[in-house]
């Protein structure tokens, strides 16, 4: 009965705080549908991150505690203690080990691992993966073990990962395995190829540009350097990075990351800390940037290690973690440091930012889910596959082109141009514009019009394509049909033959 | 008077209005529209009323003279209302009408205001009562004038926030269509969200 179109809805919801939103959820079937939608999650989400609302700061020091993000104005702040985890029943404290979109995953002494969303108060337990490093069985004598979780996302498939790091100590020497967790297959694997066996006393919360990062001491021209190593989660491929010129070996590095910016700690002299970031990550002229020093002269006696946590809403300062003992706002403008004091906490081995968020790390509803769609629009399908079927040429304005069918299934979203205009008053959609279609976000590319009768969007989750879809005449190229309705459909493209 | 283009809009009660070309180019659905040729007739805009309408123009009036730093009080945007007989839809010029001009509110201090005040000024302006802010949220939708759009999102969405679930639906008019056993299992899903 309401008047109002679903992206109005969406963007007014989207302003609201989780429990707001999640209230809402019972006031009609439509409001139900589209909060539910991963469109407005990540509407939402994304809101909350560029305006920095609905933000909260965990401080860990064994136990887990929590402050607004905005009480960080004060001189002073009081944390609360965080005890509705659900890790809270064992009597030993639980380790809280990195923060993404609002998901926490931590870990208790028995080897528990959860994913947890605090807003929404779901949480997943992660299978139990055992630790499969081959020369744990030749060895005779002690060894131990050091386990590192890293939680991260995987913006190509659209999947929340978690990497567990562990690393096997012998009395002569180290060993370690990598393994992957992902939250929409709800398993683990192995990855193999490792190389670089990483030094957790010298990384913190290290992922950044969509890898994990790890220091590492690795033979460069036969000599040992440390070194950054760079675990990609996607592509679970390796990189080394060199540090900035004159960090020697065993300097006091410590790695962490700046909101997604790789941090790289560095202590010279015993006295100093120069922070760096590494900028234009991944790319040709990915360099590290001098951020910050941080010497005696100011007020802190002797600084060994940074943890860079947030900028300020205004950007005009950034908060670090010095020594994991003291909170202090860095003013970047006037190159000054302002203590805040934290009552009733006097280390912190880990503070981290974490947003509310809508995030569901329910494994279980994303499969019945997408049965439940593959059921609604069988008879569209159909339809679809028989078009398919009889060979099709993808055609680009401007060019042409053959979509080929890459081992995922990819989701068509079909709109007549005469509808998107009419009802989303598009008239000219800009390159990378995310497009609300029938509440699915599906990604306009370059070279497309809605000058033809047709607009056709390929939405690989998170990914992006398009294309117009039309049956061709191979030789004189003149279109012979042209496919297109409202609907959202699961298709697998298969190679054409003409 | 300087010698801007003007566009004639045409609201859903007939009203018209013209206002200067960059001022109605805030809206991105009249803008394309201008672009595909129709600049020169009146634009008609059915689904927004003369009372709203007016609303829209003050709004993007003061935020294209924020943006040109105009600074001047005595230059005030003029809008031209004439009221008409709706007998036929016409987009050509429309005899036997009384000329009247029509001058948007002028707040000395407003006119004056520097830009870091134009968030001041968008909060006075959609300090509204709840239809009209709805009617302001639709009408700048299908306009799309993205920034009126985000300001009424904003003073809707907190509008909303401590209201409980009855109230949300009586503000959006909406229809319960969940049975009673259907709502409660969505509540307890959730059920510490509503204490």
């Amino acid at each position: 009965m309401s008047p109002f179109p679903d992206e109005i809805i969406a963007n007014i919801l989207s302003r609201l705080p989780v429990k707001c939103i999640l209230r809402s959820r019972c006031v009609s079937k439509p409001w139900l549908a589209l909060i539910s939608t991963s469109y407005f999650v990540k509407l939402h989400l994304n809101r909350s991150v560029q305006t920095k609302s609905n933000l909260d700061l965990l401080l860990w020091d064994g136990d887990t505690y929590r402050v607004d993000f905005d009480s960080l104005d004060n001189d002073v702040i009081q944390p609360v203690d965080v005890d509705n985890h659900p890790l809270r029943c064992y009597k030993n404290y639980e380790t809280l080990w990195g923060s993404c979109d609002g998901l926490l995953c931590m870990s208790n002494p028995i080897g528990d691992v959860i994913l947890w969303n605090p807003s929404t108060r779901k949480s997943i337990k992660l299978p139990y993966t055992p630790t499969e490093i081959a020369s744990e069985k030749k060895v005779f004598g002690n060894t131990r073990r050091e386990r590192v979780y890293q939680l991260g996302y995987d913006n190509i498939n659209g999947d929340y990962k978690v990497v567990r790091l562990v690393v096997l100590y012998g009395s002569d020497f180290q060993d370690f395995e990598v393994k992957v967790y992902s939250l929409k297959s709800n398993s683990w694997h192995k990855s193999e190829n490792c190389l670089h066996c990483p030094d957790f006393n010298r990384t913190g919360n290290s992922i950044a540009g969509g890898a994990v990062h790890w220091i590492s001491d690795v033979m460069l021209d036969s000599k040992k350097e440390s070194s950054i190593v760079a675990f990609d989660i996607r592509t679970e491929k390796y990189r080394v990075i060199p540090p900035p010129e004159f960090c020697g070996i065993d300097s006091g590095l410590y790695l962490d990351n700046l909101e997604g910016c790789l941090s790289l700690s560095y202590q010279y002299q015993s006295t100093s800390v120069d922070v760096f970031l590494l900028k234009e990550y991944g790319g040709k002229s990915e360099y590290w940037s001098k951020f910050v020093t941080i010497s005696p002269t100011i007020q802190f006696a002797s600084v060994y290690a940074v943890k860079p946590i947030a900028y300020s809403k205004s950007g005009k300062k950034v908060l670090l973690d010095l020594n994991f003992k003291i909170l202090v706002w860095y003013n970047l403008e006037h190159d000054s440091f302002e203590e805040i004091w934290v009552d009733g906490m006097n280390k912190f081995l880990d503070v981290l930012t974490c947003v509310e968020s809508l995030v569901s790390v329910d494994v279980a509803a994303a499969v019945t889910n997408s049965n439940a769609k593959k059921n609604l629009h069988k008879k569209e399908e159909n339809n679809m596959n028989n078009f398919l079927s009889k060979g099709f040429k993808l055609k680009r304005r401007g060019g042409g082109g053959v979509m080929q069918r890459i081992d995922e299934e990819f989701q068509i979203i079909m709109v007549e141009a005469k509808v998107l205009q009419e009802q989303l008053l598009i008239k000219e959609v800009q390159v990378g514009a995310i497009i609300p279609i029938r509440q699915h976000e599906a990604r306009y590319e370059e070279g497309l019009s809605l000058n033809s009768r047709f607009v056709f969007f390929l939405s690989q989750k998170r990914g992006g394509g398009g294309g117009l879809l039309q049956k061709v005449d191979e030789e004189t190229d003149q279109m012979l049909e042209a496919f297109g309705f409202m609907v959202y459909c699961y298709c697998i493209m298969k190679i054409m033959e003409f | 008077m300087s010698s801007k283009k003007m566009i004639t809009l045409k609201s859903s009660d007939g009203r018209i209005f013209e206002v200067e070309e960059a001022v109605a180019q805030e809206s991105q659905t009249i803008k394309h529209m201008i672009e595909d040729g129709y600049g020169n007739s009146v634009i008609p805009l059915p689904n927004v009323t003369g009372r709203i309408l007016y609303k829209i123009i003050e709004f993007c009036t003061k935020h294209v003279a924020v943006e040109e730093d105009i600074k001047q009080k005595s230059v005030e945007p003029t809008v031209v209302v004439e009221d008409v007989k709706q007998k036929s839809v016409e987009p050509t010029v429309v005899e036997d009408v009384k000329q009247k001009s029509v001058e948007l509110p002028v707040d000395d201090d407003a006119w004056d205001a520097e830009p870091s005040d134009i968030d001041e000024w968008d909060a006075q302006f959609i300090d509204v009562d709840e239809s009209t802010m709805f009617e302001l949220i639709v009408a700048s939708n299908y306009l799309n004038i993205k920034r009126l759009m985000d300001l009424s999102a904003q003073a809707i969405a907190d509008m909303m926030k401590d209201k409980t679930v009855e109230e949300i639906r009586k503000i959006f008019n909406i229809q319960n269509d969940f049975t009673p056993e259907e709502e409660m299992k969505i509540r307890n899903e959730n059920s510490w969200a509503y204490e």
